[in-house]
């Protein structure tokens, strides 16, 4: 503080008789100092605000992500099956109906069907249904007879939900 | 405090980020994708769908579905005929000659239907970050010209979002790698995304990016590279079964989500297998395609697309050498075709370095735009630029071995602590040496300072519970303190921060401490082995002198030599010979008290206890796990 005021004093000789201006330099620069720090007290306070926010949200994403992350793994390993269920399907539908070996097949893939059941995963197939995006996807469009125009005519690969989440669209043909 | 996010809106796919706490985080949309299709739909029933949801009903309404609409940005209706006649849905020239979209029997401006992208962008990213977003840094290709920019202001402005700024593609790229710290640098960014391909070439001085030069070819990208395959397959099974697999649109689809699946595998393998059983199917029954794609067929039916790139290339490396640019200092990839190693390849031949790695491609630009937003928004200052330690800090415990309490490369401040006990019984005191460095062994490590803690009470080895505290401020001081739980006396040490380390030596104690990690590893063997071996020979004679008669002779003497053998392979140098010692003490140990537990049991008294306590004595692992974390050096062997 006292090289301070010097500096103040210097420039200034003639008023050093006249106190009362140093002191008043002094209160000034005081003040000044205590606007500054007023401030950045502020700064601070803002930021340390913003951080600990900042920190809160993340928590509690970090907390509900943890709490999805699991159904997550799930849905992305079904995923991956489900083209394999999907051929099953489509093996089925190829194959002479009365064949033994057939009938077990279709239990091998009753036995699928059922173990994604009960992780919450099933199939949807929407023939007859007005076609929606957010469940649909359309693969073709074409004139059906006796289909009415933006239904689905045709389910080219049943969709699948998990608990009420889309995790694969039906693929679709939607009548014109 | 609302939020400031980084757009990439691209020509076929957004991606949006945000800064937190000083890392850019990718922000999912609502169906849980890190990236939105730019793909606007109106349906018939006047709802709006953007996304995702808009690509899946794309053949049902293609005239009232709206991609690539970034291509018609900010230009007139006459320059862009040949865009025009690409996509389904109608252009035609509004009232100052701009292009506009008519759909759903209405003209809607390129910036309007770009609005309706980042709308669903910036809802979708309030829903995850639970926080409003009022304002984004949206960047662009670096040959926009300020039309083009001033029409992404605009989407931004009708989305209700305050563009705080437009920046380049290029620029957000290389942000996302830090290189605006560099100085009087040029970088190469190689943008190869699903549509289209930029290259620019970018320099730096003073954390201000300019742009050298720009080429590309709008209409080269990952959807090509898909197609190349595709026509492969179907041309193969064409000439194999004779039916053209083209002209089946659920074939088809099978055909590219296969493909795209293929060329990703084959980034990290050299062949894949391309399984579509029952394709389709013809009267002598169904048909499967079961074919082999190597990476090497991979590169050559895409040879004529890899050469697309060569052009562009050259051209922007010599438009800017034009300008003065000498070398490429950086290059950097942007768009997930990048990840192909036959393009990597590619730029690595034309530009003669090696490509920055480790950013997500496809996310690249939109993590660069939220570093940009962060700065804008005043997220990053340098009170907030928080330090790490730079190596590893701890204390010598018992055999000098250095327990570490602070990893390296911790954000600092930060604090943790540790229970720690004596080495021997009656043990008066304990001294604190604590250690900085990345070495197994004490002696190897930088010693940070040493204090004492006295007045520790007499009691068995293992017994007094010591914790040491490691505290460093934000200042980078180090202060460690140790407090004898059983007493509340308290002994402590300030480390100033530095400690005189140089970035040097840093660097040199961390590649010491690699090239080091074996004989360490080794000497900490050595000296855990012995430790345990001390421990159980410690723990077997307490135990003994415990149970007095009721273990008998023969027992005694058994279990007197096993100790006596541990101890006497103590000073060998080979931790497996300790450790066998160690485990004959321990097992000859349990076939005591196993006996002694049956006897017990027979006797019908409540053996429990009894058994429980001997038990523990012999188990060293068991010891290690219920008493101590480690031990605290003798002073008297320091």
């Amino acid at each position: 503080m006292s090289d301070t005021e010097e500096i103040v004093e210097e420039p200034k000789p003639a008023l050093a008789d006249e106190p009362n201006d140093s002191d008043l330099a002094e209160v000034e620069e005081d003040l000044d100092e205590l606007v500054k720090v007023g401030a950045q007290r502020d700064e601070y306070l803002a930021l340390a605000q913003r951080t600990q926010a900042d920190f809160e949200n993340y928590r509690k994403r970090v907390a509900r992500d943890a709490a999805t992350a699991q159904e997550r793994g799930v849905a992305k390993l079904a995923r991956e099956l489900l083209p394999a269920l999907d051929n099953l399907d489509r093996a089925l539908d190829s194959a002479d109906k009365h064949d033994p070996l057939l009938e077990g097949v279709r239990l091998v893939r009753a036995e699928l069907a059922a173990a994604l059941g009960r992780v919450g995963i099933e199939s949807f197939s929407p023939v007859g249904e007005t076609f929606d995006p957010a469940e649909h996807e359309a693969i073709a469009q074409q004139p059906v007879e006796g289909a009415q125009s933006g239904s689905v005519a045709e389910v080219y690969q049943p969709g699948y939900r998990m608990n009420g989440t889309i995790i694969r669209p039906a693929r679709v043909v939607v009548a014109q | 405090m609302p939020k400031t996010i980084g757009i990439d809106l691209g020509t076929t796919n957004s991606c949006m980020a945000v800064l937190e706490g000083g890392e850019p985080t990718v922000i999912e949309n609502a169906e849980g994708g890190r990236t939105t299709p730019s793909v606007v739909a109106f349906a018939a029933s006047g709802e709006r769908l953007v996304g995702t949801v808009a690509k899946r009903q794309a053949v049902t309404n293609p005239q009232n579905t709206i991609f690539s609409i970034k291509r018609f940005m900010g230009r007139k209706e006459a320059e862009v005929r040949e865009e025009e006649s690409i996509v389904p849905y109608k252009v035609v020239a509004g009232p100052n000659g701009d292009a506009r979209v008519e759909a759903a029997g209405e003209q809607h401006s390129p910036p309007e239907i770009s609005a309706m992208i980042l709308q669903k962008l910036k809802s979708d990213a309030e829903a995850y970050l639970g926080e409003t977003v009022d304002s984004a840094v949206i960047t662009v290709p670096a040959y926009f010209n300020d039309d083009q920019r001033q029409a992404t202001k605009d989407a931004g402005k009708i989305a209700g979002l305050d563009v705080k700024r437009i920046i380049n593609e290029p620029t957000a790229a290389s942000l996302s790698y830090g290189l605006d710290k560099e100085h009087d640098q040029t970088i190469l960014v190689f943008d190869l995304g699903g549509g289209t391909f930029d290259v620019s070439v970018l320099e730096i001085g003073d954390g201000v990016f300019e742009v050298k030069s720009t080429a590309g070819d709008n209409h080269l990208g990952g959807d090509n590279f898909d197609k190349a395959i595709v026509d492969w397959l179907v041309a193969d099974f064409k000439r194999d079964q004779g039916i053209d697999l083209a002209a089946d649109p659920m074939a088809l689809q099978r055909l590219y989500e296969a493909a795209e699946k293929a060329k990703i595998e084959l980034s990290t393998t050299q062949e894949t297998q391309i399984n579509l059983p029952f394709i389709t199917a013809d009267a002598s029954g169904p048909k499967h395609l079961d074919s082999r794609l190597t990476r090497a067929k991979l590169s050559e039916l895409t040879s004529t697309l890899l050469d697309r790139v060569v052009a562009p290339v050259r051209q922007a490396l010599d438009d800017a050498k034009d300008k003065g640019v000498k070398d490429i200092d950086h290059v950097v990839l942007v768009g997930g075709m990048t990840r192909m190693p036959a393009v990597q390849e590619k730029v690595k031949q034309l530009t003669g370095k090696e490509p920055h790695r480790g950013v997500n491609p496809d996310e690249v630009v939109a993590v660069g735009a939220a570093i940009q937003a962060g700065v804008l928004a005043g997220d990053v200052k340098d009170v907030l630029l928080l330090d790490v330690t730079p190596l590893t800090l701890g204390i010598e415990t018992k055999g000098g071995v250095m327990t570490k309490l602070i990893e390296r490369n911790t954000t600092i401040p930060t604090r943790k602590s540790e229970v720690f006990s004596t080495a021997e019984d009656n043990q008066p005191s304990v001294e604190i040496h604590v250690l900085q460095g990345e070495r197994e062994m004490a002696t190897y490590n930088k010693s940070l300072g040493k204090f004492q803690l006295t007045g520790i009470p007499p009691a068995p080895r293992g017994i007094p519970q010591v914790e040491v505290a490691f505290d460093i401020d934000a200042n980078g001081i180090l202060n460690v303190s140790a407090k004898d739980l059983g007493t509340g006396k308290e002994q402590k040490i300030e480390i100033k921060a530095g400690s005189g380390l140089s970035e040097e030596e840093i660097k040199r104690m961390v590649s010491d401490a690699e090239s080091h990690a074996d004989e360490d590893r080794k000497a900490r063997e050595l000296a855990e082995a012995r430790n345990n071996g001390e421990n159980a020979a410690y723990q077997a004679e307490r135990q003994l002198a415990d149970l007095g008669d009721q273990v008998d002779a023969d027992s005694k003497t058994r279990i007197q030599d096993a100790i006596k053998e541990v101890r006497d392979v103590l000073t060998s140098e080979d931790p497996a010979e300790i450790s066998a010692k160690t485990e004959a003490l321990q097992s000859a140990f349990h076939a005591v008290s196993e006996a002694m537990y049956q006897r017990a049991q027979e006797q019908a008294a409540t053996a429990s206890s009894d058994g429980g306590a001997a038990g523990d004595g012999g188990g060293g692992e068991s010891s290690e796990e219920d008493v101590v974390d480690a031990e605290v050096v003798d002073e008297s062997k320091a």
